[in-house]
């Protein structure tokens, strides 16, 4: 064990009441609330969920419907979240200045409904897929699109129902890559393709199916870069 | 209500959280690095303005480092570059509190030019360095110890205060505890068929290994599901064990097999098996490496000075035959 001091200090107070609001507040910020809002739900896995679950509380001798249990996890969702936002604001500030926080769901929900990053170079010769995930030829464009902090902008702000405002921003950022590796390339097209998975035994494999695709020209990258 | 204030009071030797510093400044450094390697400095640390793939100019309140160092590339280069020092010389020891003081705020600004971009893990990056800014982290196996003692290594009956490790220590358990619990999908369960880790390993962004391979050993995923499930569940043993330890001089039949067993270290090796594993069937960056980089901290000094004496003891065996 370590070595304790054999008479506390009045220092030794003071810190033990500070780490100890510390930890409160770091418990209550990790405390995983079921913060649920509307737009949570609008997502084909949440449906799903809501399904599953509430026909196991129907077989338990509970009959709920899917609405009843959205209506509950809302109402629980919006107490949560209430409830931690006022007590954690007046430490907004600090958390914002360090950035830090408790909040972790590592791969909480995981999505069937997944997402194929796909890059395609058009020029005079045609077209020409330059990246398809997971790559596999090593080249410079799959090291940097792999790079984890370059991942998360498009698996996090692009491979979703509707793409967020990065995932436009993000498209051009790749085509000013491609472009300068590939003097020949007038246009440059980054898709997300929805990629179902199926797994064995569960039914026939689901081919993929186009989706967030944006094509960026040469031309309109150089006049507006 | 004494033994409280006195558990915050403690001391012990630094070699735990030297190994804390060093490990998870090395992890971040090979990360930074990696930006500037990728050409990546601009597009991830700068204003939209000049060049980064971000808006980080429209945020409100602003950003003190914009604020304070214009909009230009120029801004991006010093943010990076201000990181990346700081984060040497947390890793050499030089000015340790400071050096994380001042990583902990440059790298909290670089979270928000890019949001999509931090990810979970620079998050408890930036817990654990912001821990690291109040700890003598660097009494020994650095260049401050150099200076003092004239070694990398210091005495043996050096001592520092202890707190930083145990909030450290509580920190890994906290986040496998929030994981665990978070994990409310029925993919995660036998309801929705354990299906977890088949679909992670199969999502084209984090797969390591080809489809087929990933479907000839879905039972083999299932029974990771669950494992993973239940052992993040179970990270609150740990306190367990910790206070089992404390309190080795009461009774009890659970205390007495608790105390029995390495609780904790079989924890994390279990833990660690489970990262290494990871990172072997799922591209997940520095993820695996930057938490088992806090790992040192649920570990005494005393023990983890035993494990390295086993651990070069073996390896001068296996030199000599």
């Amino acid at each position: 064990m370590s070595e304790g001091s054999p008479a506390l200090s009045p220092w030794a107070w003071v810190r033990a009441v500070l780490i100890t609001a510390v930890l409160v507040l770091q418990m209550l910020d990790a405390i995983p609330l079921p913060e649920l809002r509307k737009h949570h739900l609008a997502n084909p896995v949440a449906k799903e969920e809501l399904v599953r679950w509430s026909s196991l509380l129907t077989d338990m001798g509970r009959p709920t419907t899917p609405a009843q249990l959205a209506e509950i996890g809302l109402d629980m969702g919006k107490m949560a979240g209430n409830f931690r936002k006022k007590v954690l604001k007046p430490w907004h500030p600090l958390r914002r200045l360090t950035g830090t926080g408790q909040s972790w769901g590592l791969f909480a929900y995981p999505e069937p409904a997944t997402g194929r990053l796909v890059v395609d170079g058009i020029g005079p010769e045609g077209t020409e897929t330059l990246y398809s995930a997971p790559g596999g030829k090593g080249d410079a464009l799959e090291t940097l699109l792999e790079y984890r902090r370059i991942r998360g902008i498009y698996d996090d702000g692009g491979d979703r129902p509707r793409p967020r405002r990065i995932y436009q921003r993000f498209s051009r950022f790749v085509a000013a890559r491609v472009f300068e590796a590939h003097p020949e390339l007038n246009a440059v097209e980054v898709r997300l393709d929805l990629h179902p998975l199926v797994p064995p035994g569960q039914g026939e494999p689901v081919p993929d199916s186009k989706r967030h695709a944006r094509r960026i020209l040469r031309a309109d990258l150089e006049a507006s870069p | 209500m004494k033994w409280w204030v006195g558990l915050w009071d403690r001391r012990e030797h630094p070699r735990s959280l030297a190994a804390v510093r060093i490990l998870l400044s090395t992890v971040l450094l090979w990360d930074l690095l990696r930006i500037w390697a990728y050409d990546l400095v601009v597009p991830l640390a700068g204003t939209h303005a000049a060049g980064g793939i971000g808006v980080p100019e429209g945020l409100t309140p602003t950003l003190w480092v914009f604020d304070l160092l214009g909009q230009g590339p120029g801004a991006a280069w010093a943010l990076w570059g201000g990181m990346s020092l700081s984060c040497l010389m947390l890793l050499l020891g030089l000015l340790p509190r400071l050096a994380a003081l001042v990583l902990v705020l440059l790298y909290a600004q670089f979270a928000l030019v890019v949001p999509a971009a931090d990810r979970g893990i620079d998050m408890l990056l930036r817990n654990s360095l912001l821990v690291l800014a109040f700890a003598n982290s660097a009494d020994t196996w650095s260049l401050t110890s150099k200076l003092r003692h004239g070694a990398f290594s210091a005495p043996e009956d050096t001592r520092i205060p202890a707190w930083p490790r145990y909030l450290l220590a509580l920190q890994v358990v906290v986040l496998y505890f929030a994981a665990g619990v978070s994990k409310a999908a029925s993919s995660w369960t036998p309801v929705g068929g354990l299906n977890a880790l088949f679909i992670a390993m199969s999502d084209p962004h984090f797969q390591r290994w080809p489809d087929e391979w990933v479907r000839a050993i879905y039972p083999l995923t299932r029974v990771g599901t669950l494992v993973t499930w239940v052992w993040e569940w179970v990270a609150p043993v740990m306190l367990l064990a910790w206070w089992y330890r404390e309190t080795a001089d009461r009774t009890g039949r659970l205390r007495a097999w608790f105390n029995r067993w390495p609780i904790v270290e079989i924890y994390l090796v279990v833990g660690a098996i489970f990262h290494i594993g990871t990172h072997f069937t799922l591209r997940l960056g520095i993820f695996p490496f930057a938490v088992m980089s806090v790992y040192p901290s649920c570990v005494h000094p005393d023990a983890l000075a035993r494990l390295l004496d086993k651990l070069g003891a073996r390896l001068t065996r296996r030199r000599r035959t």
